[in-house]
């Protein structure tokens, strides 16, 4: 065991095990949030299906299209919530002292804190997604290659990291100012809400906003333009289809820089 | 009452402290609408009126039903007694001389006043600014969506307070908590949508849902979409809903009291 790597996969699997384990002793809660994700997304999905039945298109996507866009944001959204979940409520975590006791664990602070909570539940969420993937790729009648597989869970990865970004950097804003609750959960969904439809209907500042800012159109859109074969770049570089893992990179790095100084600004609250 | 009005005043004045995260929440909430309402006209491209909603009747209807969805990021009193129950903080509660139901209804109207001031209001006024948006058309259906709006927020309070009571039974509350408020309410209550865009049967089924009065009656008597005696009848309606879950709330509370098991601090 003198890999490093290999003892923090070991450790991370150790961790996430004893909190998986603990979760399900309580079956009936464990099932609910799952029955409960499930009907989330179903409800959302249902809601755009009324939508679209009745208005067809938008801007030339029709149900499909946006059901491909949908899935590819709740994909992304799902494993960013079953693997870094830990800095959803994380004010809380900063106001209680929790996070006194993980300074002093012998690991990085970062990985104590998300080996420690993996929401098994989230798997719910990312059937669903397959679920809505599969039933749009075979409406809109496209093959699913090996390629275009792959280049799914690249995105899907991508995407997961670009939005566990923005969970980093509200954490951040938790660390020091201890309260972070509303803007993580506003700006994880109300992000996944702007990359459910194509970004074509938003004025050019907006658009602007979801690839240079907060960059979430590298989640669903720009990846969807490739795999359904559109040309809409909306006079962005054509090379912006295969941007999400670079924007997924760019943007972690800027965040956990970030984190990193909060963390050395970090004071304890004493409670 | 002088009691309940000093929860309302505490609540009120806890949600002040945080001035930077309300400053966040409003641009992400206008955000939020902007999406709608980028979505709705782009959807109206080529199209007059759509099931009797011209472009500047939808989008009314969509600033004023996403204004009124506020009370749903702010309310949050399930999550409140969840974590009276699992702290067990819910012991000093009930020593408490007060009605545990209307503490917490006192409490939630301090923290719901604070979101009306500085959230809802400033929204209201911004999109008023951008768009061209109807107005009521006269100050009755003014004074009906008022009373229509407090309605639909104690029908809400009392659906988030049958949800909050569970905890006494189950460990967990946040899966019903996601799936009712951010599922089957977000379905039926008309806030994506008006209910007349939906097919036949959903229409139907939401009717007899206490949902569609939280959000779906204020904003349809505000856009004039029912008017007169149809008015009237929404109203008695949202009553009815606001009369049964109060109650119903008491029954369960009052069993829940039976089951309390405190879990240790």
């Amino acid at each position: 065991m003198s890999n490093p790597i290999a003892r923090y996969c070991k450790l991370y699997l150790l961790l996430a095990g004893a909190y998986v384990r603990s979760r399900l002793q309580y079956r009936l809660s464990f099932s609910l949030m799952c029955i409960a994700i499930v009907a989330g997304e179903a409800c959302l999905i249902g809601l755009i299906g009324v939508l679209f039945t009745k208005f067809r298109t938008v801007n030339g996507w029709a149900l499909p299209d946006i059901m491909f866009l949908y899935s590819l944001g709740t994909l992304a959204f799902g494993v960013m919530k079953m693997l870094g979940n830990q800095l959803d409520d994380f004010d809380r975590y900063v106001v209680r002292g929790d996070l006194d006791t993980v300074l002093i664990k012998p690991v990085p602070p970062l990985f104590y804190i998300l080996a420690s909570r993996v929401e098994l539940q989230h798997a719910a969420r990312l059937l669903t997604g397959i679920v809505i993937f599969l039933a749009a790729f075979h409406m809109t009648q496209i093959r699913l290659t090996v390629v275009r597989g792959l280049f799914t869970i690249i995105t899907v990865v991508s995407g997961s990291l670009i939005m566990f970004a923005f969970m980093l950097l509200s954490a951040t804003v938790a660390l020091l100012t201890t309260k972070s609750g509303k803007l993580t959960d506003i700006l994880t969904t109300a992000n996944k809400e702007a990359a459910t439809f194509p970004i074509s209907i938003y004025p050019l500042a907006v658009r602007l906003l979801l690839t240079f800012v907060l960059p979430v159109a590298f989640v669903t859109y720009y990846p969807s333009l490739h795999l359904l074969g559109k040309d809409q770049f909306l006079g962005m570089p054509k090379s912006f289809q295969f941007g999400a893992p670079v924007v997924a990179a760019a943007l972690l790095l800027c965040c956990y820089s970030v984190w990193r100084i909060g963390m050395r600004h970090y004071h304890s609250t004493g409670s | 009452m002088r009691k309940y009005l000093a929860f309302t005043a505490k609540a009120f004045q806890r949600t002040l402290t945080y001035r930077f995260e309300l400053w966040v929440e409003l641009f992400i909430n206008v955000l939020f609408m902007l999406i709608y309402v980028c979505l709705w006209k782009a959807l109206y491209t080529g199209k007059t009126a759509v099931e009797g909603y011209d472009l500047n009747g939808i989008l009314t209807y969509i600033v004023v039903s996403q204004t009124l969805l506020s009370f749903h990021f702010t309310l949050r009193i399930a999550r409140v007694i969840e974590e009276k129950v699992r702290t067990g903080e819910v012991v000093t509660d009930l020593m408490k001389p007060v009605d545990f139901q209307l503490m917490l209804f006192a409490t939630g109207i301090g923290t719901s006043f604070h979101t009306v001031l500085f959230n809802m209001l400033p929204k209201l006024m911004l999109f008023y600014v951008g768009l061209r948006l109807l107005v009521p058309s006269s100050i009755l259906t003014v004074g009906f969506f008022i009373v229509s709006v407090m309605l639909g927020y104690v029908i809400l309070f009392s659906i988030e307070f049958l949800i909050g009571i569970l905890a006494f039974w189950v460990v967990e509350i946040r899966g019903i908590y996601f799936a009712v408020i951010w599922g089957i309410s977000w379905f039926f209550s008309g806030y994506f949508l008006p209910l007349e865009h939906y097919p036949v049967l959903l229409a139907k089924i939401a009717e007899y849902l206490p949902f569609q009065a939280i959000i779906y009656s204020p904003t349809v008597i505000y856009v004039g979409g029912i008017t007169g005696k149809a008015v009237v009848r929404v109203l008695q309606i949202q009553l009815f809903w606001t009369v049964a879950l109060i109650g119903l709330g008491r029954l369960v509370y009052r069993a829940a009291l039976r089951k309390l098991v405190i879990q240790g601090g």
